[in-house]
């Protein structure tokens, strides 16, 4: 189910981030735009992307404790834009990073440090549609974006996002054996 | 992996530069990512992730599948048509090399 304006209940005040257990409904993003995100800022898991503008873009909000992501997923972080005054970029503005999480680690896709609050759905969807998109192939194609560093399997995003790398470890392959040995 | 960069349009537009990073892939533009920066020389830097992020994906897809190295695409037109997203062709047009 996606969260919309439409719809009645605390999930559709925008920004309802969970404490403990990411939500179980997706969000749609672009009810997101115009919205101020809390200070401390959210990560959200990115379930859809349509790369056509106007299209469905819908994620999960990530708990405030723990967030944590697993290999294959594009991550939002989204919160408030730089409070310095500053003539070119005027206030009110948001800072939103694209992250893709591949083999344990998470990797920069794509940052905007001063996005309108109304339209950076529609400047991130690029980013975005593109990181999916190259993902899935990546995986369907063999690659193990998965593979781990953590026993649990998952990265913990809070810690993994301030060692993030730029472009991608080396990506273990998966091999079928030869039929005769 | 394509560079566009351009001067900035709007009421700022002369301290702003827009840069924006396109992909390549079976024929298609694609775009990626686009920002409109601060013109003090700062922009590579800025979009340097961008840049290694899908220089990655696409070496490892060019790994598995034939993204059309030899195919030649006429930029401007394309860019007037592009849609973010790797086209559905990579999967679908049986370009996908053998696995085994």
């Amino acid at each position: 189910m996606t969260v919309t304006p439409d719809d009645t209940g605390a999930a559709s005040q925008g920004f309802a981030i969970p404490d403990d257990d990411a939500t179980d409904e997706d969000v749609d993003v672009l009810y997101l735009a115009g919205q101020r995100p809390p200070a401390e800022g959210a990560w959200l898991w990115v379930t859809t992307a349509e790369g056509r503008r106007g299209g469905e873009f819908t994620a999960l909000f990530l708990p405030r404790n723990r967030p944590c992501a697993s290999g294959g997923d594009v991550l939002l972080r989204i919160a408030p834009g730089s409070s310095l005054a500053d003539e070119q970029w005027p206030l009110p503005a948001m800072l939103v990073r694209v992250m893709a999480v591949v083999a344990g680690s998470v990797i920069h896709v794509a940052a905007w440090d001063h996005l309108a609050l109304e339209e950076w759905p529609e400047i991130v969807r690029p980013a975005v549609a593109f990181a999916m998109g190259a993902l899935k192939e990546l995986q369907e194609h063999g690659a193990d974006v998965g593979a781990y560093r953590h026993p649990s399997g998952q990265v913990e995003v809070d810690s993994a996002a301030g060692a993030a790398v730029a472009g991608f470890p080396a990506l273990p392959t998966s091999v079928r054996p030869a039929a005769d040995g | 992996m394509l560079l566009h960069v351009a001067p900035g349009t709007g009421p700022e537009a002369d301290t702003v530069i827009s840069v924006a990073v396109w992909a390549v892939a079976a024929g298609v533009l694609v775009p990626v990512a686009a920002w409109d920066l601060p013109d003090d020389g700062g922009w590579p830097e800025r979009v340097r992730a961008t840049v290694m992020f899908a220089m990655s994906a696409i070496t490892g897809l060019g790994e598995h599948v034939d993204l059309g190295e030899c195919d030649a695409v006429d930029l401007d037109a394309a860019a007037g048509v592009a849609v973010p997203g790797l086209p559905r062709s990579l999967a679908l047009d049986g370009r996908v090399a053998a696995m085994g």
